[in-house]
């Protein structure tokens, strides 16, 4: 009997493998596409926030004597900036000529210091630089602040007879302070790594994901969607002449089915891996996602054919299908970010779940984080598939 | 022959083409409803609020000084501040990628509060550099405090007091901003460049897959018997070709008007806009003839036509524009007719460009769409003969 069932699904099998079509649905299409998305993942050549800087208050202060403001500005706070990596800073010789190279996009934001005791600061951005806009405009508000607050301690001091006090002396002190993060505020990393990072999944492995998932429940339909073809063909009808159990046809196009997504899905995870770098976690975690995630999609599959009269019928809604899934979601863009309606709907499909799955693997998890997120694709395939296999059961019927 | 009932063939190809493409019900779903639906979604998901640098932030218990750092995150133009119950919900949504960064707000003593810091790996430190910045301006009040107390061995209210005299004759370094330029990035141009890429993804994937048409009749045999009839090869072809065409045209019309009147894309300049789309249609419908006159099987034409149809969008900019791509692959990308669109549409709807400026695009497509277009006439007409 199983040499009956391995019989047919071999036949099947074979006749796939001999229409490309499956090879490019399966294979080519998710593996060009995710080459190319992780491609383009790693986006434009990351450049530093190119910013500006002038100190107009060199003509009043002696020549070597700058405004402790700029010098705050400029020797301090835009230094480490350009030191982390963060900004690279060029220098102007007067505001006409930042304001010139922010309007001719050379650079997104520039500070401008002018005047002396008290000095003005002006931070000028193009409307388009946001992000280095509000990295001056809080270095500009740090830095007055700090100088602000020195000129008053000193002032302070003065009043209540300290004698040793210099400016000099006030700001080392001041900068030890702001090292050993005294004061109001501390910020401490909380993530996994030093800068506070959280060991998520990464974007390659994410779009990788996508894509495979996206494509699984076209791959799928090479199966059980022969039953509607061979009832056409007629071939389906002497099969069930034959002593071949009927329930042994369908489970032999549903296994195909389930072959054939596993092994898309295998070659699509070693593809991005090994080729790619992409990182999807611990193996066994992996595949009990596979699985199930399969499971889902032969099940959805398996109700299409149970309603549909035609193949033709079958393949359209079965794209339809996979299309809103994959929007939905999230296999081309994640929905989660939008918050709100959107990203509640997209747990309905087993993308996300998918997804999710691989989520809570990242970073190392062992393979029972994956359980969860499993469970919920089985429920899926059980809601979806066992109303399938009644219906699809029909259609083998002698 | 005359060339009249050339003509009437032709319009009789066309008019049965297209009775065929109404017939089938679920063409509703894949050229109206789908495109419509990912420019709604996309929307969503990247235009608006999404776009932004999303920060996460836990605060049960709200002090004065951590307030005063989401006062000024919040004041950045792309950030937005979303709140969440628990550090445990804010880390997930790091992990999945839906927030960007964020804290969890620790009260301490005296007012103070530390940040528990989480990120993306590898993104977001330039807000940390915000939020650093801001933490140190709120800090200095303390500090100056605590070096009088020290330096003159008075206890805090006394420094106070002696800091909040020596403040009548500091005058405070003030602080201007200046914006120069218009913005561009607004979130109404990015929606409409989203709406852009589907609009040349569509244009040439919906010609694709409906290569199954003209396939169909050749294995049903219906054009072999044309063929037999008083029709010449010529009239086929035209008609055949003119059948792809229009359903390109049909498809761009959708998107086109969709975006406009549903979800209120502004297209900027129209008719440059409708002058890349009709280009696109040339390539889309050269490219639907060639496939169905090249593939055996229905399967094959859905296959490839999915493949070609997605992957050339991606590597053309449809998916993500072309300006977030890396710098050598956004060269590459110009192999593919959707980046020539695609940079067109950038051009018109964040420069403020027209047709003067993007006329060569349109010539490119025409052209290519030209050549495409003769190519897969000479191999129809070879496989008719």
């Amino acid at each position: 009997m199983a040499a009956q069932l391995w019989a047919l699904v071999w036949r099947d099998l074979w006749a796939r493998l001999r229409d490309r079509s499956a090879l490019v649905l399966g294979l080519l299409a998710p593996a060009a596409l995710i080459a190319v998305f992780s491609l383009t993942a790693e986006g434009p050549t990351q450049s530093d926030l190119e910013v500006g800087f002038v100190s107009e208050t060199a003509s009043v202060v002696e020549a070597g004597n700058e405004t402790p403001v700029a010098l705050a500005i400029r020797e301090g706070a835009l230094s480490s900036l350009e030191a982390a990596g963060t900004v690279a800073v060029t220098d102007y010789g007067d505001r006409g000529a930042l304001v010139a190279a922010i309007e001719d996009g050379d650079i997104g934001a520039g500070i401008v210091v002018t005047g002396n005791d008290p000095a003005t600061v002006e931070v000028v951005q193009d409307s388009d630089a946001v992000v280095s806009g509000a990295i001056l405009g809080a270095v500009a508000d740090s830095s007055a602040a700090a100088v602000d607050g020195i000129g008053r301690a000193l002032g302070a001091e003065m009043i209540l007879g300290v004698e040793s006090s210099s400016p000099e002396a006030l700001q080392q002190r001041f900068q030890a302070l702001t090292a050993e993060g005294e004061g109001a505020i501390t910020i401490a990393d909380a993530g996994d790594t030093a800068d506070g990072a959280v060991g998520g999944i990464d974007l390659k492995t994410q779009l990788a994901a996508g894509m495979a998932t996206f494509f699984l429940f076209f791959t799928v339909q090479f199966g059980v969607l022969g039953l509607l073809e061979e009832q056409r063909q007629g071939t389906l009808t002497r099969l069930l002449a034959s002593p071949v159990p009927a329930w042994q046809i369908l489970l032999a196009k549903l296994l195909v089915s389930f072959i054939v997504g596993v092994a898309s899905m295998a070659c699509l995870i070693a593809f991005s891996a090994i080729l790619l770098g992409a990182e999807w976690g611990n193996l066994l975690g992996v595949a009990v996602l596979v699985v199930a995630g399969v499971l889902a999609a032969v099940s959805t599959i398996t109700l299409v054919v149970g309603l549909a009269e035609t193949p033709e019928q079958a393949g359209a809604i079965q794209s339809m299908l996979a299309l809103v899934f994959g929007i939905l979601g999230g296999s081309f863009f994640s929905l989660a970010r939008s918050g709100g309606l959107a990203s509640t709907i997209s747990v309905l499909t087993p993308h996300f779940w998918f997804g999710e799955g691989l989520v809570q693997l990242s970073g190392g998890q062992s393979w029972t984080a994956a359980l969860g997120p499993a469970g919920a694709m089985l429920i899926f395939a059980a809601a979806v598939g066992l109303p399938g296999l009644l219906l699809a059961g029909r259609t083998v019927r002698p | 022959m005359s060339s009249s009932s050339s003509f009437d063939s032709i319009v009789a190809i066309v008019k049965a083409n297209m009775i065929r493409l109404r017939n089938e019900r679920s063409n509703l779903f894949f050229l109206v409803v789908l495109p419509l639906m990912i420019v709604f979604a996309l929307g969503l998901a990247i235009g608006g609020e999404a776009s932004s640098n999303l920060v996460g932030v836990v605060d049960p218990a709200p002090t004065e000084a951590g307030q005063a750092v989401l006062d000024a995150v919040e004041d950045i133009d792309n950030v937005t501040v979303r709140r969440y119950e628990s550090a445990q919900e804010l880390r997930d949504e790091i992990a999945r990628r839906a927030v960007d960064v964020g804290w969890v707000a620790e009260p301490g003593q005296n007012g103070a509060v530390t940040l528990r810091w989480y990120a993306t790996a590898g993104e977001g430190f330039r807000l940390r550099e915000i939020v650093e910045n801001t933490a140190r301006t709120m800090n200095v009040e303390r500090q100056v405090v605590q070096l009088v107390t020290e330096d003159a061995g008075v206890d805090e209210a006394t420094a106070e007091t002696a800091l909040a005299e020596a403040a009548a004759f500091v005058e405070p370094t003030k602080v201007d901003r200046t914006t120069t330029g218009d913005p561009e990035n607004d979130p109404a141009n990015i929606r409409a460049v989203l709406a852009a890429g589907q609009l040349t993804l569509f244009i040439f994937l919906s010609s694709l897959v409906g290569a199954s048409y003209l396939l169909s009749t050749r294995l049903l045999g219906v054009t072999r018997r044309t063929r037999a009839g008083p029709v010449p090869v010529s009239a086929i072809i035209a008609g055949e070709g003119l059948s792809r065409f229009l359903v390109a045209l049909l498809q761009a019309g959708i998107v086109f008007f969709g975006s406009w009147f549903l979800f209120g894309v502004d297209w900027k300049a129209p008719w440059a806009v409708l002058a890349l789309s009709v280009g696109m249609a040339l390539v889309g419908s050269g490219g639907a003839m060639l496939l169905g006159t090249l593939a055996r099987t229905d399967q094959q034409v859905s296959a490839i036509g999915l493949l070609l149809g997605l992957v050339l969008a991606a590597l053309g900019g449809s998916m993500q524009p072309l300006q977030f791509f890396p710098d050598a692959l956004r060269r590459v990308a110009f192999v593919t007719p959707h980046a020539w669109m695609n940079d067109a549409l950038w051009r018109i709807l964040v420069d403020g460009e027209g047709f003067a400026q993007i006329w060569p695009s349109v010539a490119v497509l025409a052209a290519a769409g030209t050549v495409l277009l003769g190519v897969a006439s000479l191999a129809m007409a070879r496989s008719l003969r």
